[in-house]
């Protein structure tokens, strides 16, 4: 993963600009994020892609779905969080990372777990960066929905 | 999220959802359990909260419990959780107003918000969520639909005037909820659909552009409009509309179709052409997508084949279609039909080495080598070749055509004829020009 700071840039323009284009391309594309989740108390591999996903953001919490035996509580880990960059050829930018702590694991079924990592050393802007992505584009689809609706 | 909720509407929220089954679709298991959490702060009963994590178990299960709110993934395994929302509205057609349907996704693509957006879901919550946005969008979904606003109430009972043909009093709520909206799109949508059903199609016209004078991307009015101008065919200016609907619904397969349709009817090859640029960048290239494209390429270059506007943009189009097709013989077959027909002999039997391998056998590709062989190969191999097809039951008009002409010209009098009989049998519209065939051969 490359190291950059997020641009604060919009998803779509489709409900804000006039475009000329039949078909946006980047209509078709969606955020994607690509995870490294390494526990430093048990020295384990890092778990990538495949391995992490993240279900919620909290007030300075993430919350992931990760494999059971990943890690547990109070043990601390190192996170990173990269965004696939839309059409160019897969590259991928940091946007945020942090070391943390785990609060909280929940057995889940398939072998699964859903652990709660308070976040602990990390640069605030970037924080910040993170969760203005995913909260600017859900208020331009509440948005959207609200005008197609009205 | 600006909307500041107080206590009180939390208080009716909550007991909306006392009584309410949920129903949350989610293959992420740790999201379901996210999901679970909020619906039960916000008073959702637990053991009337199901979970489940595949299409075909939120399919049956909205059959057997009939769940009033409905959270769906968007991408539910191969399937879309969209599609969920017919069931729920098929298993509750009395309650659609006390009903939720709520799509929960990872998938921020325009294309899955405008997809969902025209369903007319209630709510779109993207993940990884915060419990506060889903606490905060469901409260403001649901109090929408149990406490609707004045402007709503009168469109609704407008709507039902309209339902029961009572045409003046329907009018009269539109007209009565229009100055209750700052943009009222939806009062002057239907206030279009109670005009175009008077059949006053100018004045329906105006309503629908009236409400996007409000609201540009309004999509039931741009949809109203549309309609209207295909019923009056005036195709160029439903062109506009669809296309411009298309921009900001992008990814409808039904709607492409309809703009490559016109796009073709009005002659905008330009725009087909530019559309096939875009859709080569595209990754999630569903079927029907690829079937509307290169048919579109195909039309379109045959258009240009037919104005001789230049056999080269014609092959190169040919060329794309045949590469979006990845060995689908139905447009190969098409594309060298077509060439055929301009006599491009050996660009069509370039475009029949495109096959794949698998379909050699096949009776189409067998006829149409026969079609290109007809051009260029030697007389006796062509009536080998035909009578070989004609005895494995291949059916077409043109092999019976090319064979009656062949046998003549080989002096295979007899066989000519029980080929104009056996065409005739199989075409009886075509005996007249079978015979006429026959006996331009015979006179050399």
């Amino acid at each position: 993963m490359e190291d950059a700071k997020t641009e604060p840039s919009t998803e779509s323009n489709a409900a804000t600009e006039e475009s000329d284009d039949l078909v946006n391309l980047k209509d078709f594309i969606s955020i994607k994020l690509v995870f490294e989740f390494q526990n430093h108390t048990a020295g384990s591999a890092i778990l990538r892609d495949n391995e992490v996903a993240l279900s919620e953001i909290r007030d300075r919490v993430l919350v992931f779905e990760l494999p059971e035996t990943s890690c547990n509580v109070e043990h601390n880990i190192m996170l990173r969080i990269g965004r696939r960059e839309p059409g160019k050829d897969g590259d991928i930018k940091v946007i945020f990372q942090s070391t943390g702590k785990i609060t909280r694991v929940k057995q889940l079924r398939d072998e699964k777990i859903r652990a709660v990592v308070t976040l602990v050393q990390f640069d605030e802007a970037s924080w910040l960066d993170f969760i203005g992505l995913f909260a600017r584009r859900q208020d331009e689809i509440t948005e959207f929905l609200r005008q197609v609706k009205s | 999220m600006s909307v500041e909720l107080d206590e009180k509407e939390a208080g009716t929220f909550a007991k909306y959802l006392e009584n309410r089954k949920v129903l949350i679709a989610d293959p992420s298991t740790s999201s379901r359990s996210g999901l679970f959490a909020v619906f039960r702060d916000l008073g959702a009963r637990p053991n009337l909260t199901l979970l489940v994590n595949t299409f075909s178990q939120a399919q049956a299960t909205i059959i057997s419990d009939k769940p009033h709110i409905v959270v769906a993934e968007y991408d539910l395994g191969k399937r879309c959780g969209l599609e969920l929302l017919q069931s729920q509205r098929e298993q509750r057609p009395e309650e659609t107003k006390q009903c939720l349907f709520v799509v929960v996704t990872s998938n921020t693509s325009q294309t899955a918000v405008a997809r969902s957006a025209e369903e007319d879901i209630d709510a779109y919550i993207i993940k990884p969520f915060t419990p506060e946005v889903v606490r905060k969008t469901l409260m403001r979904a649901a109090l929408e639909k149990i406490r609707p606003r004045d402007y709503m109430l009168a469109i609704d009972e407008g709507k039902l005037a309209m339902s029961e043909a009572r045409l003046d009093d329907a009018e009269a709520h539109f007209m009565r909820a229009m100055p209750l909206d700052p943009s009222p799109s939806l009062a002057c949508y239907y206030l279009g659909q109670a005009k175009a059903l008077r059949e006053i199609m100018g004045e329906a016209q105006g309503s629908y552009q009236k409400g996007l004078g409000y609201n540009r991307i309004h999509y039931k009015c741009m949809v109203g409009l549309y309609d209207l101008l295909m019923k009056q065919r005036e195709h160029t200016q439903a062109y506009e509309v669809v296309r411009r609907l298309s921009q900001y619904f992008p990814a409808n397969p039904k709607r492409l179709a309809e703009v490559l349709r016109l796009a073709i009817v009005t002659g905008k090859f330009d725009d087909i052409e530019r559309y096939y640029t875009i859709f080569t960048n595209i990754d999630d290239r569903d079927e029907t997508l690829i079937r509307y494209v290169c048919a579109a390429l195909v039309v379109c270059g045959k258009y240009y084949l037919s104005t001789k506007v230049g056999n080269n943009r014609a092959i190169e189009l040919f060329r794309k279609a045949s590469v979006t097709a990845q060995g689908r013989t139905r447009v190969l077959k098409e594309i060298v039909l077509a060439l055929l027909d301009y006599h491009l002999i050996k660009e069509a039997d370039g475009f029949l080495s495109k096959f794949p391998p698998e379909s050699f056998n096949s009776d189409e590709f067998l006829l149409l080598r026969f079609l290109v062989y007809n051009h260029s190969g030697k007389p006796s191999i062509i009536i080998d070749q035909g009578r070989a097809l004609l005895s494995r039951g291949v059916v077409d008009d043109r092999l019976y055509t090319i064979m009656i002409q062949r046998s003549a010209e080989a002096d295979l009098g007899a066989a000519a004829e029980e080929l104009v009989h056996s065409g005739s049998e199989k075409f009886p519209e075509k005996k007249t020009y079978f015979e006429e065939v026959l006996s331009k051969a015979r006179k050399g």
